[in-house]
């Protein structure tokens, strides 16, 4: 008896179009999808062959043409730059330069702070003459008010003994 | 015309071999230039700098260089993706000029003389630039050494200093995005 071995890979889905320019750039297709499928399809694998002439082919093209002047003037440039090494460090300074200007500007025009006036009492109250008063009498003082109440105890015993 | 050009100063002393070695390579650094910038004159100041940065660390020697080639497209690169950084600020910024969409569309374009191929690389030129520009910086990056320079997913790993997973979903959504932008074009090819 003759057994038909089917091959699963003519079974597996077919490619799409997406998955197909994934491959082409490198990318693994998911699970399901088989590289083999590409072998057995004629349609996948038709696809996949005219894509990869595709790509073949715009990679034989040769690179497009750039202007020739366009390439001088990029020479000229970067040989006067590497020839005025000095002269682009110092513009490179010049927006720190700018800055601390503006700073040494700023505090230089400041303008100075208002002096506060003074205010002295235009009215002397009653309360005042007498606070002024007796501080004065403390002043004239010679003995300190603390001296009080000795100075009491010896006048009473002056006055028990006269008696 | 690199040999007509004369040095004097410091450059005089490294200019003969720097000046045959830029001469060599500068069309290839605009070209990569002008993909990722997609403006003729930001490429112009793009490769001026590259090889003004180019030349400052050979004088210096700040780094052993093994390939020379692919040590100057690395430096393009970065260059390239901090003027695209800067250019996020830019909202001013408008279409591309139409001489630079020209030299676009000579990249995209087929060489098949049939008129419908002709108008067909025309439409696919000038979406294919507004497409670019909606993807962010290392998209496009990724994509332009892959889809442009042929490079290797590993290479442009190592050139952007990613992995290559990482190298791989830019790619993805690069692929992605431009097919979602690029659809009506397709659809309307094949129908």
């Amino acid at each position: 008896m003759k057994t038909v071995k089917e091959n699963p890979n003519i079974a597996a889905p077919h490619w799409s179009e997406a998955r197909l320019i994934e491959r082409l750039y490198g990318l693994e297709p998911p699970l399901e999808l088989s590289a083999a499928h590409l072998e057995i399809c004629a349609e996948c694998g038709g696809r996949w062959k005219a894509l990869q002439a595709r790509r073949a082919e715009m990679l034989s093209r040769p690179a497009p043409a750039v202007s020739e002047d366009r390439l001088r003037a990029q020479r000229i440039a970067v040989f006067q730059r590497v020839e005025r090494p000095a002269a682009r460090r110092i513009w490179a300074l010049a927006p720190a330069a700018a800055t601390a200007l503006l700073v040494v500007l700023g505090v230089a025009l400041q303008a100075p702070a208002p002096v506060r006036e003074t205010r002295t009492a235009s009215v002397i109250t009653q309360s005042d003459r007498e606070l002024f008063s007796e501080i004065a009498a403390l002043m004239e003082q010679d003995e300190p008010r603390a001296a009080d109440p000795f100075r009491g105890l010896f006048d009473s015993n002056s006055s028990q003994e006269v008696q | 015309m690199a040999e007509q050009l004369v040095a004097t100063g410091p450059a005089k002393a490294a200019l003969a071999n720097f000046a045959s070695w830029m001469a060599s390579e500068q069309r290839r650094i605009y070209l990569l230039c002008l993909r990722m910038l997609g403006d003729s004159d930001d490429a112009d100041t793009a490769v001026q700098d590259v090889f003004f940065k180019a030349y400052r660390a050979l004088e210096k020697q700040e780094a052993e260089i093994d390939d020379l080639t692919r040590w100057l497209t690395r430096v393009a690169v970065n260059t390239c993706l901090d003027k695209l950084r800067s250019r996020r600020w830019q909202f001013w910024r408008k279409r591309p000029k139409p001489e630079d969409e020209d030299v676009i569309l000579a990249m995209a374009s087929s060489r098949a003389p049939d008129a419908e191929d002709h108008l067909f690389a025309q439409q696919i030129g000038g979406r294919l630039k507004d497409a670019m520009e909606r993807l962010s910086e290392r998209q496009r990056a990724v994509f332009t050494l892959r889809h442009h320079e042929d490079m290797s997913l590993d290479e442009i790993a190592t050139l952007l200093g990613l992995d290559v997973g990482t190298v791989k979903a830019h790619l993805a959504r690069a692929l992605a995005k431009l097919r979602e932008d690029l659809r009506d074009l397709y659809e309307a090819r094949r129908d």
